[in-house]
């Protein structure tokens, strides 16, 4: 899924791959990209492209979208996992507008949301890459120094893209102004890498590596110059003399002093015969046009540098947003962790687990503590309607998907496996052209889940086999259940099929199967807490009775309306 | 070809990214063929651009060399006017400059209340006046109560010519007779050679008042200080300005002035404005700023034949009056 093109895509690729655990060795290597999503520095934009988009936005400053085409067009690290098989049903998008949000300060900037559901919508294959973003979250989250230099960093890139793409309008009067405006920036910016991020132990180390060889560069050199030259072509002391009554009566310079280092200032004579050597050349005659070129000339050395910076800004967000959701979490009282990371093999542990949708919501949440022995088993869900299951079920996707992204999930303790890919059918649409009946499409769904399902993968099923009688739903569904143990996949199915499920526990036919049930209080009540079990009822009557659909409550309903017909045919 | 924004203290590789921003891009990198029409472009509008600065340098040459030239000439031509201005002043003293300085004052004290009819010692001796109004004089007559603002003195000056009565005081008829005084008055109306010879000594004063300012400083500052527009307009002005002639008028020794008072009313007005009224003649010897004589008499139209008295009643009344003054200084005796 890497883009191969463009000189700097091959010289990204000419960096030797970076482990997390050795970010010292990065340190001492030359980093061009400082690409904070992929353990091997990549580009992952378009080089070429962009490249010309960032030279005609800095020229006329009126490219809106630059930065937000870039990151559309981008690629990610590669990845096994298919979007199409989960984000949907797992409300990805959702979840980042809601849960997935940058907050500096007060400030709640515009991110790329198109962007980062694409980023987690792909969580990498290479657990090394899943490695180096959890050592970034990590250092961030415990270093504020590290998180305050990261949310600066970002907002001079917005800075710089709103300068680059004419959001300020500055550049309808001045271009030169604008222009010298995005070096300063930039030149700011790779400072600031280099004075923020050198101590870095993580991926983000890069950071620094990118600016101390940009500032080692002829090109930078230049450019401080430029803005010197800028900021001083000569210093004049001038004398002042006031008379009594307060009035400047006189102004005399003492003296003058060209800034000759700078290797932009030539005499008198020269800049005059530069505005005259332009004007031939089919410029205009004009100290401004003179000051064009030389931007133009700083620039053009630097604009290779200017390209992985829009992927930065991209990176940034994902990291950001990450902690964003930590933020929104312990702003309810919910901590997130970056899990263990473990082998299929060994135990699944979610503690303090939590349905991230809910905080968005508002309403209470109730975590809950999840301990299965393994995680390549299949687990069977019962329990009432509006007990939590499906809920429990989001959860363990977003946890799944998080985990494999390589940032924090929404549980207090976390251990899980990477898997290679996830499959989730939580939705039962209905449509217009669908060609089949309730089963024959969920029948559908469960080819597909086949036909896509990498060995080991995880799978999350909501109901399967509710739109056929029970007897001959219990047949597929013990078929599914039997044929997927083949793969060894890591699933999670709910059912209401109570009984069968309660035989499937006696008889222990089917290896690796585990059970889990809602737990239900005193009254009767689910706790939206799981333990092991097959529930013996759905507490349907229970869940009728909460909305009114008793005999009695029916009856009651069917009364009135009879009344008020009578009623309407007696005025008539 | 190296640039000017290029300095000896830039890197190379700077160097050569100043220079290839100042050449520009190639608009059409593929093909031989467009990358060579583009380099066409380029440099024909170097070449364009280049050619405009010389002809540009060439047209304000031209016009600096035009403005330099033409204050050239201005200042030569401002110079002439100087140099003739000034040749033409030569011979002149200050007081003939100011002459009509001069005049002026005694003009204004002459129209004031008149003193008393005054004949100076040296008039008294036979001939003696006869040879004082020989000598180059200036002559103005007018209203009294005109010359006694000084102000209306050039508009009086203008009306003013060699009149009857100046010819018959200059040249006296030989008799006091009608017909004997209507041939100077013919001589005065008719103006020309026969005035001019008959008081060849005698300038009008307006002679005075219109040329000797051309001689004065202000005219030479004015003249100076004149734009090139107006330089022109100065040397018309010159040009036409009776110099020659004021310069013979500032060299008067004397001046004779005549004011006519206002009617007394005892006798009707004829056609040509005569009426029964008091004349004024004064002599002045400018040199030394004396008065020689001093007359006032009443002149009456009634004694003039009713045939000429509708055209020449005050020309004859000026003659007889001219007449009467010199009969009666010849009578004052020694």
């Amino acid at each position: 899924m890497r883009s191969m093109g463009g000189s700097l895509q091959e010289v990204g690729h000419a960096v030797p791959a970076t482990r997390h655990e050795d970010a010292g060795a990065e340190v001492q290597a030359e980093v061009f990209v400082p690409d904070l999503l992929d353990a091997t520095p990549t580009l992952r934009i378009h080089a070429e492209r962009t490249k010309l988009a960032v030279a005609l936005a800095f020229a006329a400053g009126g490219s809106g979208g630059l930065f937000g085409d870039a990151l559309d067009r981008a690629t990610v690290p590669a990845s096994t996992w298919e979007a199409s098989s989960f984000a949907k049903d797992l409300f990805l998008q959702t979840f980042v507008t809601h849960c997935f949000k940058a907050r500096i300060g007060a400030e709640q900037p515009v991110m790329a949301t198109a962007h980062l559901v694409k980023i987690l919508a792909n969580p990498p294959a290479d657990p090394e890459v899943v490695h180096h973003r959890r050592a970034i979250v990590g250092e961030l989250v415990s270093s504020p120094d590290l998180r305050s230099a990261i949310e600066r960093l970002y907002g001079s890139l917005c800075r710089f893209r709103g300068l680059l793409e004419g959001a300020t309008g500055i550049g309808k009067w001045d271009t030169n102004r604008r222009q010298l405006d995005v070096l300063q920036v930039y030149s700011d910016m790779v400072d600031g890498m280099v004075a923020s991020f050198g101590a870095a132990k993580s991926g983000l180390s890069r950071l620094a590596a990118f600016g101390r060889r940009v500032q080692a560069g002829e090109p930078h050199r230049s450019l401080r110059d430029l803005l010197r030259f800028d900021e001083n072509l000569a210093t004049v002391n001038v004398q002042v003399r006031v008379g009594a009554e307060g009035r400047v009566r006189g102004l005399q310079i003492v003296s003058l002093r060209e800034n000759v280092e700078s290797p932009f200032v030539g005499s008198v004579w020269r800049r005059w015969m530069a505005k005259v050597e332009l004007f031939a050349r089919g410029y205009r005659f004009s100290d401004g046009e003179v000051m064009a070129r030389l931007i133009y000339a700083v620039f053009d050395g630097l604009k290779d540098e200017f390209v992985p910076l829009v992927q930065l800004l991209g990176d940034i967000e994902f990291y950001l947003g990450a902690l964003g959701f930590h933020d929104l979490a312990a702003a309810r009282g919910l901590p997130v962790c970056l899990p263990e990371l473990a082998l299929p093999s060994e135990p699944r542990v979610l503690l303090g687990l939590f349905n991230p949708f809910l905080l968005a919501q508002g309403v209470k949440v109730v975590p809950c503590d999840l301990h299965i022995d393994r995680h390549d088993t299949t687990v069977l869900l019962t329990g009432p309607n509006s007990g939590g299951k499906t809920r429990l079920l989001q959860s363990l996707g977003v946890a799944q998907l998080l985990t494999q992204s390589g940032v924090f999930v929404p549980a207090r303790f976390g251990c899980m496996a990477l898997i290679p890919g996830l499959v989730v059918s939580l939705i039962q649409e209905t449509s217009a052209d669908q060609a089949e009946g309730r089963l024959g499409t969920e029948l559908l769904r469960i080819r597909d889940l086949f036909e896509n399902l990498a060995p080991g993968a995880m799978v999350i099923l909501d109901e399967l086999c509710s739109g056929t009688n029970p007897s001959e739903g219990e047949e597929i569904f013990e078929l599914v259940v039997n044929v997927l143990t083949r793969l060894r996949p890591q699933t999670f199915i709910t059912t209401h099929f109570l009984a069968f499920a309660a035989r499937l526990e006696e008889e222990r036919k089917i290896a690796d199967l585990r059970f889990l049930q809602v737990e239900l209080g005193r009254d009767q009540e689910p706790t939206y807490r799981f333990v092991p079990g097959v529930a013996r009822t759905s507490l349907a009557s229970q869940a009728a009775a909460r909305l009114g659909v008793t005999g009695e409550q029916l009856t009651s309903v069917v009364e009135r309306n009879l009344a008020r017909a009578r009623f309407a045919r007696g005025r008539g | 070809m190296p640039t000017f924004l290029v300095t000896s203290k830039m890197a190379p590789a700077l160097a050569a990214r100043v220079l290839a921003s100042v050449r520009g891009r190639d608009v059409a990198p593929r093909g031989r063929g467009r990358r060579a029409v583009a380099w066409t472009g380029k440099a024909l509008l170097s070449l364009l651009r280049l050619a405009v600065l010389p002809a540009l340098a060439l047209i304000a040459g031209s016009v600096a060399l035009r403005v330099h030239r033409e204050r050239r000439d201005v200042e030569r031509e401002r110079a002439q006017i100087l140099a003739n201005l000034r040749s033409r002043g030569d011979g002149l003293t200050g007081d003939d400059k100011r002459l009509v300085e001069r005049a002026t004052a005694w003009l204004t004290a002459g129209a004031a209340a008149y003193e008393g009819d005054f004949v100076a010692p040296d008039l008294r001796g036979p001939g003696a006046l006869k040879a004082a109004l020989a000598r180059p004089s200036l002559y103005v007559r007018g209203l009294v109560g005109s010359l006694a603002d000084a102000s209306k003195l050039p508009e009086v000056a203008a009306l003013s010519y060699r009149d009857a009565l100046l010819l018959c005081l200059v040249d006296p008829p030989p008799a006091r007779t009608e017909k004997a005084m209507m041939a100077r008055v013919r001589d005065a109306y008719a103006g020309g050679a026969e005035a001019e010879l008959r008081a060849a000594n005698v300038r009008r004063l307006e002679i005075a008042l219109v040329g000797l300012p051309f001689l004065l400083p202000a005219w030479e500052t004015k003249v100076q200080m004149a734009e090139a527009d107006d330089l022109g307009n100065l040397r018309r002005e010159i040009d036409r300005a009776p110099i020659e002639r004021a310069k013979l008028a500032a060299k008067s020794s004397s001046l004779i002035f005549a004011l006519d008072e206002a009617g007394d009313g005892q006798g009707p007005t004829e056609i040509d404005g005569e009426r029964p009224h008091a004349i004024r003649l004064e002599l002045v010897d400018l040199t030394r700023a004396i008065v020689l004589l001093r007359v006032k008499k009443r002149v009456d139209p009634a004694w003039i034949s009713v045939d000429r008295r509708p055209e020449y009643a005050g020309k004859l009344d000026s003659c007889a009056f001219a007449f009467d003054v010199l009969a009666d200084v010849a009578r004052a005796g020694p």
